[in-house]
């Protein structure tokens, strides 16, 4: 069995192409949340493997929602995604303590395997 | 040289200076020697008949040492006898008066030595008074002047006075009653042997102009508000473009992507490969429409500027940049959007041209922050010969930065690599 996923991203209809998609790849998609305030919550509850935060919430921005959320244990590996590239973000995504960045369009079992298993 | 009527008064003079001992020569007002009498050609030995031009001819001919031989020197005047009439002084004085009504322009002499000041008929009623209605001095005159003006007003009079400097000032009238509210006043003091003897001087009505000129301002403010206006109208659209290009389009074209791979996903591959061929084709496709709808919308508006502010967004210029880039120095606080935006699009301009034009290998972008203005600095080491003319994409950032009362500047001697930078005020 591969990771428990969190997804945190205010568009419904993404959430759902990424919960059939990951659910198909193998990975166990346990909860969904539209804002900053839900996915903090989420994640302090559910203590996913894999956390998706979309860089644009209604409330906040993936970034600081990656700082507020990160445990110190490391248990939690979050990784931010966005419509947009890695090149608009850079550093911000190694400052906030992610893992790694994927473009919504890379968005993939391959690409997040990558970011997992340290190859990125 | 001597008319019929002073014939006999020069022809006096001469033999009156002829019959004395002592040697006398005769300069004229422009210090010509006309006669040398029979003592001071003895004396100096000169002929009276071929004078030399001027005293130091005279002088020159002189015996002896200083003290030994002593010449005396007459400087004499001609008047002439055609002199106006007193009835034609007085014709010539009231014509005068006139061109000075028509134009608005008083004069005045201040005589230094006798301390005595008088005012023309204009320059009486310039300043609100009837013409020689009252005495007047300097004391009067700044009086007279509105009570802002009058110190710097003092200072010139005095500097005339004492060093000969003329002066030129605007000044307001103390009563603003009258239509008269502006004067530019001049004056030229007139020296003798170092010492200010007389001023002479000219005031005029140039409240017509002072309004012209306030009137012209006023329209040079609202010029260069809407001026700030249209450019912040345009960006403003192009921000709402790009978002609407982000929000709808390029949601949809990821959105497919994600739903092609859920299909993948679906699809038994060994039953149909031709149908996963074609799945990755479009896939393929699809990666290529979002790439260019990525850089449509970066054209447009960089929204990374917007979202997260310059240096994100110089930060994510370079690293695209195929021309090894780096920022320098950058602030980090939030600048108003129009003072970013045009900051941004300098800095990509400047870079393209390094790119495109210069065949650089290295570009630095710095902006610093200073007390009331940003500067930005952005070098290539390229080819240099860079100019901001017409039809270049360096015109429209000249007016950009123009319409934000900044100044844009080129620095690119051939050969010598080339310096773009923008001075922007910022509160």
């Amino acid at each position: 069995m591969r990771e428990t996923v969190v997804i945190v991203d205010d568009n419904e209809a993404f959430r759902e192409r990424t919960r059939t998609l990951l659910d198909a790849e193998g990975y166990r998609v346990i909860g969904e949340a539209g804002d900053g305030a839900g996915g903090l919550r989420l994640l302090q509850e559910l203590r996913p493997d894999l956390a998706l935060l979309d860089v644009q919430l209604p409330d906040t921005d993936g970034f600081t929602l990656a700082e507020r959320a990160g445990t110190p244990d490391g248990a939690t590996s979050i990784i931010i995604i966005s419509t947009r590239e890695a090149t608009d973000y850079a550093s911000s995504v190694t400052r906030c303590g992610a893992l790694g960045f994927i473009s919504k369009s890379d968005l993939c079992d391959r690409t997040l395997r990558e970011i997992l298993d340290g190859v990125r | 040289m001597s008319p019929p009527a002073a014939k006999s008064a020069w022809g006096r003079l001469v033999s009156a200076l002829d019959g004395l001992d002592e040697p006398v020569v005769v300069l004229v007002e422009d210090s010509r020697p006309v006669h040398l009498n029979p003592a001071g050609a003895a004396l100096t030995g000169l002929d009276p008949g071929e004078l030399p031009g001027d005293l130091a001819g005279i002088a020159s001919a002189l015996p002896g040492r200083a003290g030994e031989a002593e010449l005396i020197v007459l400087t004499a005047q001609h008047l002439d006898a055609a002199l106006t009439t007193p009835e034609e002084h007085a014709e010539s004085r009231r014509q005068l008066n006139q061109a000075q009504a028509v134009a608005r322009i008083g004069s005045w002499t201040a005589d230094m030595i006798e301390r005595r000041v008088e005012f023309s008929d204009e320059q009486y009623r310039l300043y609100g008074l009837e013409p020689q209605s009252r005495h007047v001095d300097i004391h009067t005159f700044l009086s007279l002047i509105h009570p802002e003006d009058r110190a710097a007003m003092a200072a010139a009079a005095d500097r005339a006075a004492l060093k000969g400097e003329p002066f030129k000032l605007e000044h307001r009238l103390a009563d603003a009653g009258s239509d008269v509210e502006w004067i530019e006043a001049r004056c030229e003091p007139v020296l003798s042997r170092g010492r200010v003897v007389r001023m002479v001087g000219t005031c005029m009505d140039i409240t017509e102009r002072k309004r012209h000129e306030e009137s012209l301002q006023a329209s040079l403010a609202e010029v260069r508000a809407s001026r700030i206006r249209i450019v912040s109208a345009a960006d403003e659209e192009r921000r709402r473009v790009e978002r609407d290009l982000h929000d709808g389009a390029q949601q949809r074209l990821v959105s497919l992507t994600m739903a092609l791979r859920v299909a993948r996903t679906q699809l038994d591959e060994q039953a149909h490969p031709a149908v996963l061929a074609t799945l990755e084709e479009i896939s393929e496709e699809l990666q290529m429409a979002l790439a260019e709808l990525r850089d449509l919308a970066r054209g447009i508006h960089p929204a990374m500027l917007t979202e997260r502010g310059l240096a994100p967004a110089l930060e994510s210029l370079v690293l695209r940049s195929p021309l090894p880039a780096r920022v320098v120095a950058c602030p980090d606080r939030r600048l108003p959007a129009s003072l970013e935006i045009a900051i941004y699009y300098l800095a990509a301009e400047a870079l393209t041209n390094a790119i495109k034009h210069a065949h650089a290998s290295r570009v630095t972008i710095s902006v610093s922050a200073e007390d009331n203005h940003v500067v930005v600095e952005v070098c290539d080491d390229g080819e240099g010969g860079a100019r901001i003319a017409a039809g270049t994409g360096l015109r429209g950032l000249s007016d950009r930065v123009a319409a934000l009362d900044g100044r844009l500047s080129i620095h690119s001697p051939p050969g010598a690599g080339t310096t773009l930078t923008a001075e922007l005020p910022c509160e």
